[in-house]
This record gives C-alpha cells, sequence and structure tokens, in this order.
C-alpha cells in the first residue's frame, strides 16, 4: 500500500493559503454595499429594501398573530418580533448609507426613509406590547403593521 | 430480534441525525423563497451523501482504518494536507454555526440572549465530547432530533394541494421574484448542505471506533440506504411548509424563529415546543459531531491517538484539539457575528471543499490493495464519477455565485 498520486496530483492543486485568502476576499466582498451611480440603481436598491423590510414586517405580524390567538409562547414571539425589529433596522441602515446618485434620487430616498422608519415603529410598539402582555396594545400593533404591509406593498409597485 | 432493535435504532438515528443548523435554515429559506422548485437538489445531495457515506463505511469496515489516516498514505502528505485544511476549515465553520444554532433555540426558548447561551452551549458541547460515550451521544440527539419530524405533519395537517406540489417539484422553473443566478446560488447552498464533509468523516471514524467489519456491511448500508433518504425527507418536509405558510405572506427566512413559524400556526404551542426541541438536539447532536470531525480529521492525518472508545489521557492531543476548536467556536460566535450569516456560508464553503472530500474517498473504494473484494462495484463507480464532476462544478461555480449574488440577496 504505496502513495501513487501525489507528485501530479499537489501540480494541479493550487496552494492552500491562496485559496483561503480566496474565500476570505469572497466574504469580504459579498457583505459588502456595492453604490448606486443612477437612479436606476439607486431605485432598484431601495426596491429590495422595502422587499426586506416588508418580508420582516410580515414575520412580525404573524408572531403577533399567533400569539394573540395563543398558539405560540411569549419567550418565543418576543424573540421573533425582535429580530424583525433588529433586522428592519439593519435595513434602514444600510438604505441609508448608501449615496443617492443625484437630486431626482432624493425623493425616493425620503420616501423609502420614511417607510423604514414607520416600520421600525409598528414592530417596536409590537414588541413592547408582547413584552407587556397587553393583549390590546398588540391588536393595535398588528393594525399598524397591517397598514405598514400596505404601503411596503404599494412602495414596492411604485418602484418597479 | 436484539440485532432487529439495534438496526431500527441506527435507522431512527441516522433519520435524526440527518438534519443539521444548515439543513434546517437553508431548507426553510430555499422553500419561503422558491417554493418546492429546488426539492431535486434535495434528492440530488441525500443520493449524493449516501453514495459517498456508504463508500467511506465500506473502506472504515474492511480496513479498519478511517479516512484522513488512508487519505494521506494514498495521495501522500501534501496532497493530504491540502485536503485536511481545506476540509478542517469548512468543519469548524459548520461546528461554529452549530453552536450558534444551540444557542438560538435555547434564545427562542427562553427569550435570554444567545451570546449569554453561547459560552454555556460551548462547555456543554466540549463535556459531552470528553465524558459521555460515544454510542450515548449519536442515539439520544438523533432520537430527539426525530422531533422535528413535526414539519411533516404541519404540511400533512395543512392538507395541501399534493398534485401542485409535486408538479412545482418535479417541473422546477425560477420564480419571476427570483434572478437566475440566485437559483442557482441556492441550489449550491443546498446541495453543500446535503453533503456537508463532516457527515462522511463522522459516519467513518465512528465506524472504525466501533470496530466495524464485513459482518457489519449490511446494517451500515441499511443505516445509510434508509435513514439518509428518510432524513432528506425531512429536509423536504420542513422546505414544504415554510413553502405553504411564509412564502404566501413574503417572508423570508433570516432567522431560526422563523422556520417555527409554521409549526406554531398549524400546531399550537405544543407544535412550536416539539420543533424547538428538535432544533436543540439536531443542533447539539451536529456539533458534537462536527467538534468531533474535526479532531478525527487532524489527529488521523498526524497519526495521534484519537477516538472517544480510548481514555482521554491516551488521546491528549486529540482531546486538546476539541477543547481548542470548541473555545476558537465560541470566541468567534463571541464577536457576535450573526450565527445564521455563518451557517449560510458554511454550506457555500461546504460545496466548495467538497471534491477535497469525495475525490479521495472514491480512490481508496476503487483500490484493490485495501479494499479487496469489497472494492466499488460498476454501479458505485459510475454514480461515483457523475457525481465527481458534479461536486468540482459545483465547487467552482460556488465562489463567482457568491459574488454575483451577493450571497443571494
Amino acid at each position: 500500500m504505496t502513495a501513487r498520486l501525489p507528485a501530479r496530483a499537489t501540480a494541479r492543486l493550487p496552494h492552500a493559503g491562496a485559496g483561503v485568502v480566496w474565500l476570505c476576499i469572497a466574504l469580504v466582498v459579498s457583505g459588502c454595499i456595492s453604490p448606486a451611480r443612477t437612479n436606476e440603481q439607486y431605485r432598484a436598491k431601495a426596491r429590495i429594501a422595502v422587499q426586506q423590510a416588508a418580508g420582516e414586517v410580515a414575520t412580525a405580524a404573524k408572531a403577533v398573530d399567533l400569539q394573540l390567538q395563543r398558539r405560540t409562547f411569549s419567550a418565543y414571539t418576543d424573540e421573533v418580533v425582535t429580530s424583525s425589529e433588529t433586522a428592519l433596522g439593519g435595513v434602514d441602515d444600510s438604505f441609508g448609507s448608501v449615496q443617492p446618485p443625484d437630486p431626482s434620487s432624493d425623493g425616493i430616498r425620503d420616501a423609502v426613509s420614511s417607510l423604514l422608519s414607520d416600520a421600525q415603529a409598528a414592530a417596536a410598539h409590537a414588541r413592547i406590547a408582547v413584552r407587556r402582555g397587553d393583549t390590546a396594545g398588540m391588536r393595535a400593533a398588528l393594525d399598524e403593521l397591517g397598514t405598514v404591509a400596505e404601503d411596503l406593498s404599494d412602495a414596492e409597485e411604485q418602484l418597479r | 430480534m436484539k440485532r432487529l432493535l439495534s438496526v431500527a435504532l441506527g435507522v431512527l438515528t441516522a433519520i435524526g441525525g440527518f438534519v443539521d443548523i444548515g439543513d434546517l435554515v437553508t431548507n426553510a429559506l430555499v422553500g419561503a423563497r422558491f417554493g418546492l422548485n429546488l426539492a431535486w437538489v434535495v434528492i440530488v445531495g441525500v443520493i449524493g451523501i449516501s453514495l459517498f457515506a456508504e463508500m467511506s463505511g465500506r473502506v472504515a469496515a474492511i480496513s479498519g482504518r478511517a479516512t484522513f489516516d488512508l487519505i494521506r498514505e494514498r495521495l501522500g502528505p501534501r496532497v493530504a494536507l491540502l485536503d485536511l485544511i481545506g476540509s478542517v476549515a469548512v468543519t469548524l465553520l459548520t461546528f461554529i454555526a452549530e453552536i450558534g444554532g444551540v444557542a438560538l433555540a435555547l434564545e427562542l426558548a427562553t427569550s435570554v440572549n444567545y451570546l449569554l447561551w453561547v459560552p454555556l452551549c460551548g462547555l456543554a458541547v466540549w463535556l459531552v465530547l470528553w465524558r459521555v460515550k460515544f454510542s450515548l451521544v449519536e442515539n439520544v440527539f438523533g432520537m430527539v432530533g426525530l422531533t422535528l419530524i413535526v414539519f411533516a405533519v404541519v404540511v400533512w395537517q395543512l392538507g395541501p394541494d399534493w398534485g401542485a406540489l409535486w408538479e412545482q417539484a418535479s417541473r422546477p422553473d425560477v420564480p419571476a421574484t427570483e434572478g437566475v443566478p440566485t437559483y442557482w446560488y441556492y441550489a449550491v447552498a443546498l446541495f453543500g448542505a446535503a453533503m456537508t464533509p463532516y457527515e462522511v468523516f463522522f459516519f467513518s471514524s465512528g465506524g472504525v471506533e466501533e470496530h466495524w467489519s464485513t459482518k457489519d456491511l449490511s446494517t451500515m448500508r441499511l443505516n445509510v440506504l434508509v435513514g439518509f433518504p428518510l432524513g432528506g425527507l425531512l429536509s423536504l418536509a420542513i422546505a414544504t411548509s415554510t413553502a405553504l405558510i411564509l412564502m404566501p405572506a413574503g417572508i423570508e427566512v433570516n432567522t431560526l424563529g422563523q422556520v417555527a413559524l409554521p409549526a406554531a400556526q398549524e400546531l399550537g404551542k405544543i407544535g412550536l415546543a416539539v420543533a424547538l426541541i428538535g432544533f436543540f438536539a439536531a443542533t447539539f447532536g451536529a456539533a458534537c459531531e462536527t467538534g468531533l470531525s474535526v479532531g478525527y480529521s487532524v489527529a488521523q492525518y498526524f497519526g495521534w491517538q484519537w477516538g472517544k472508545f480510548v481514555r482521554p489521557r491516551e488521546a491528549s492531543l486529540f482531546h486538546v484539539l476539541l477543547l481548542l476548536s470548541t473555545i476558537t467556536a465560541v470566541a468567534v460566535l463571541l464577536t457576535t457575528v450573526d450565527p445564521i450569516k455563518v451557517t449560510e456560508y458554511s454550506v457555500v464553503f461546504s460545496a466548495v471543499a467538497l471534491p477535497l472530500t469525495y475525490f479521495p474517498i472514491l480512490v481508496v473504494a476503487n483500490d484493490r490493495d485495501y479494499m479487496g473484494e469489497h472494492v466499488n462495484g460498476r454501479f458505485s463507480n459510475a454514480l461515483g464519477q457523475v457525481y465527481l464532476v458534479l461536486v468540482t462544478v459545483t465547487a467552482v461555480a460556488a465562489i463567482p455565485l457568491l459574488l454575483i449574488t451577493k450571497a443571494g440577496q
């Protein structure tokens, strides 16, 4: 039982260190926020931010709804709603860090930023109500989340 | 009767132990975004992992030696070192993700921040690796992991249009809301999650630890060829549940909490509790397996004494390595890196490392010097070569797809 392939195989395989560096670069680059150079690119970024926010708002609404139906534990609902609130903050930060390429993009920025703030506020109200076990507060937060969801859906359509 | 029970236990633990944090998150995420349009990848992945797990189990049973011991001897120390670095890096990343998954499962149950759980989870995993018997770890977490069947119950309870689901799964298409590169990025991620390299290292090293011989081959094959596909069905059930409940609501999966929403909706508090227990068992069991796999791989390459069947004193370097891996995992998680992001990257990098794992196994399983009459048959060989091409293409495509899609955004 002797080794048979080493010389040929090693010659063909890249250096391990280079592979690790490649992976690190890929990891860093994939996590970067690329700039928007045109109004079109900025709209696309705004649309993605709105889509992500809509998903988080829907998550928070689903969790609160299930809590009101007594189908979940409050600890679990709290975690799900808090995660959505945190994620909405992340979406807002990411979108807010993108420079609008021209004055015509400022309107998109204002509208989307305002929507993202509303979404964060609605998720925060839901989190507060869930932690207090406040059923009326949860119902109010659910309505608020529903309104924000509709606004986000409209904005997504307009940004297409 | 005793043998039958032993076989049944092996199959059940193979099913329960199949799903880990990568399978949980990736299947739920893909189901919520693509419906069942990527179900074919799970099937391809399950056939692949079954094929290579059977090969590595057979190699362990016939040669009595573990994967990296043979890789070093058969391919030489330099190629084996490259293989070791790639495989251990990916397995360590998976280990970090699994410990993060345990902490997240506890956070969901208690509402105590997962960062507070991380050191305790690391300590618990290390204590289990150090003190608890191998068979107990495998059987307990495998059996409790079976509670993830709750997702199959959710799908059944929903009473979906099975014809429409079959239509979607059998005639896959890219949803209008998703791009083609994103579809293929998640295909790669799903394939990487199903064929995670550590599963093979753990399986074959376990075989050596339990002194498998030719008479254990049939039991091993039953475990692999029945247990793994049924474990794959659990993965599909998770994807189907999110496709039916989260996709219509526009919910994308970014957290472990979202994965459990279908169980809460359909089965209420009991379903949610069972799902959370399943998350805990699946991630804790996988954390033990990945931790051991890191130790197994390195110790086997360097020729150190290794294993859970010898006293820690006799395998001191192996146990030091387990301790260092655990400390590293805890330290990385305490930087507040998102465990779900670690999971997403770990499955993609698993895909990158696939050829490093599966090429040497195919080489050794074909070598009559090691395998004698138990060398690969024509069917295994042909399928193995097809999969070698597939894993190579997947590995080459993974990084470009990661960059183009910005990690699937």
